[in-house]
């Protein structure tokens, strides 16, 4: 496995830091550096530094561009304006969903998708395979970047103090380009952590200059370097999904709650449109509820829910809330037991109550 | 690394004092608190629980990951460590003193000398 481990450009830094390196889809990639709880505090009170630079790009160029992409994705993409973000879901025909990604018009003739780390290949093939005819070209990106995610309520502070852009002036799933300690870069207001913040696509023989950058300009404000680790328990507490637990290639985005970003209502014929569409009518069978437990313990992925004596769900993410100081997850639950306010779960052959909520778990005061 | 020269070792991570008696009280290693990140809920067995050495006989969960605790040696319960109900994070803070699992009246004392004593382990950590 060592061998076959792609390395982030940096990979020396994470581990002069203390990182502790772990697999995550082909890379070797910090999972914590002083404890997964220290810096999930940290990104909710101060602000804490990730590399993302696993994540990969995407591409279109030319005319039909903005057309080639609106025929992937379940999300309109006909409402951006240049330099404006949007989240969707990218589905099969038969409406399983094959990634979820964030889809920045950056202008007419531009369009730049950042796709999960995972479904690299997967998406590139799939996007080729569903390729419509036109004039444009499909380039993927994702061995000329990095990404570094500033995230937190001082996130702007440090991304402001060495930038020449207002990044004050971009808004919420906005992205801008500027010069970030002096490198080329797009600052994107946009993370996966559920507090305001940047993610900085930067070109790879930069990344060293504005991870110095941030860490200079961060250090005296408290900023954190922070790993994979916290990066799942801040999105779990955000209710934000993560490819391969809380969806697959089996889920459809009416299930997984993702309905917010299917337009069905428009025009374009997108790929999977129509078994969506059938789905809907038909009326899903199972549908994605938060899990809190009540009981002492910690849920976790693929453990059985049941209501009564009635196995009905399954675990797709679980963990301990750092914020909460219990225990919360996500999981599948049948149709008919969906509105069940509580559940038990079982957790090594005994069964922990838990409620059930649609809502996030936690949700930042502005 | 710590590894307190008075009490033995398994090659799973768990420390064992003698408290002398027949009885030996239980925990996990510096080396395995660290690994394992911060601890978040322990999971003790009742008093009066028949453990074997080598077999599972607690299960701490991480913010990271469940993993199960190994007993060192076989006997009985007597006694479990209340005070990780409400701070499991003494394991990760003092595992050799306040981070203390359980006590256990052991079956056969010469089970000891089947352990790691401190030598042996910090070797054993050695890559």
């Amino acid at each position: 496995m060592a061998q076959t481990m792609k390395s982030v450009p940096l990979e020396s830094q994470h581990i002069a830091a203390g990182g502790k390196m772990v697999e995550f889809a082909g890379y070797s990639m910090p999972v914590q550096y002083t404890g997964i709880k220290e810096e999930h505090h940290a990104v909710r009170n101060r602000v804490g530094l990730f590399d993302v630079s696993h994540m990969g790009e995407v591409e279109f160029r030319g005319p039909d561009a903005l057309a080639a992409v609106d025929r992937l994705i379940t999300n309109d993409i006909s409402n951006l304006v240049d330099g404006q973000a949007m989240y969707t879901a990218m589905c099969h025909e038969n409406g399983g969903i094959v990634d979820d990604l964030v889809v920045y018009r950056l202008a007419q003739d531009r369009v730049f998708i950042c796709v999960n780390a995972a479904n690299r290949e997967k998406d590139f093939e799939h996007m080729k395979a569903h390729k419509m005819a036109g004039n444009f070209e499909m380039l993927d990106r994702g061995d000329e970047f990095a990404q570094l995610a500033i995230q937190g309520p001082l996130a702007l502070q440090v991304v402001q103090a060495i930038t020449d852009i207002d990044a004050a002036a971009i808004p919420y799933y906005h992205a801008k380009d500027g010069k970030v300690a002096g490198i080329d870069c797009l600052v994107s207001r946009t993370g996966y952590t559920g507090e305001d913040g940047f993610e900085v696509y930067i070109p790879v023989a930069g990344v060293k200059a504005v991870f110095d950058g941030l860490m200079e300009a961060g250090t005296p404000v408290g900023m954190q370097l922070c790993g994979l680790g916290c990066r799942d328990t801040l999105r779990l507490e955000s209710k934000f999904l993560l490819y391969g637990n809380d969806m697959n290639d089996e889920t459809n985005p009416l299930e997984a709650g993702l309905g917010w970003v299917t337009k069905l209502d428009r025009a374009t014929n997108f790929v999977g449109k129509s078994a969506i569409q059938a789905i809907k009518t038909a009326g899903v069978t199972r549908r994605l509820r938060g899990l809190v437990l009540q009981d002492r313990g910690v849920i976790r992925h693929d453990y059985p829910i049941f209501v009564g004596d009635k196995e009905a769900g399954i675990v797709t993410s679980g963990g301990y809330s750092p914020t909460l100081e219990q225990s919360i997850g996500l999981g599948y639950i049948a149709v008919e037991h969906c509105d069940a306010e509580r559940v038990d779960i079982e957790i090594r052959g005994r069964r922990l109550s838990a409620t059930t909520t649609k809502k996030p778990f936690y949700k930042r005061k502005d | 690394m710590q590894i307190p020269a008075d009490l033995k070792y398994t090659k799973e991570h768990e420390w064992v004092r003698d408290e002398g008696d027949g009885v030996v009280t239980i925990g996990i290693t510096h080396f395995a608190q660290e690994a394992l990140g911060d601890i978040v809920y322990v999971e003790l067995p009742a008093p009066g629980t028949a453990v074997e050495a080598h077999s599972e006989c607690c299960v701490v969960e991480s913010v990271k990951a469940v993993s199960d605790v190994y007993s060192p040696v076989t006997g009985e319960v007597l006694e479990t460590n209340d005070s990780l109900d409400a701070s499991p994070d003494l394991v990760n803070e003092t595992p050799y003193t306040d981070g203390w699992m359980m006590k256990i009246k052991l079956s056969d004392v010469a089970e000891l000398d089947d352990l790691l004593d401190a030598e042996g382990y910090q070797i054993f950590l050695t890559p």
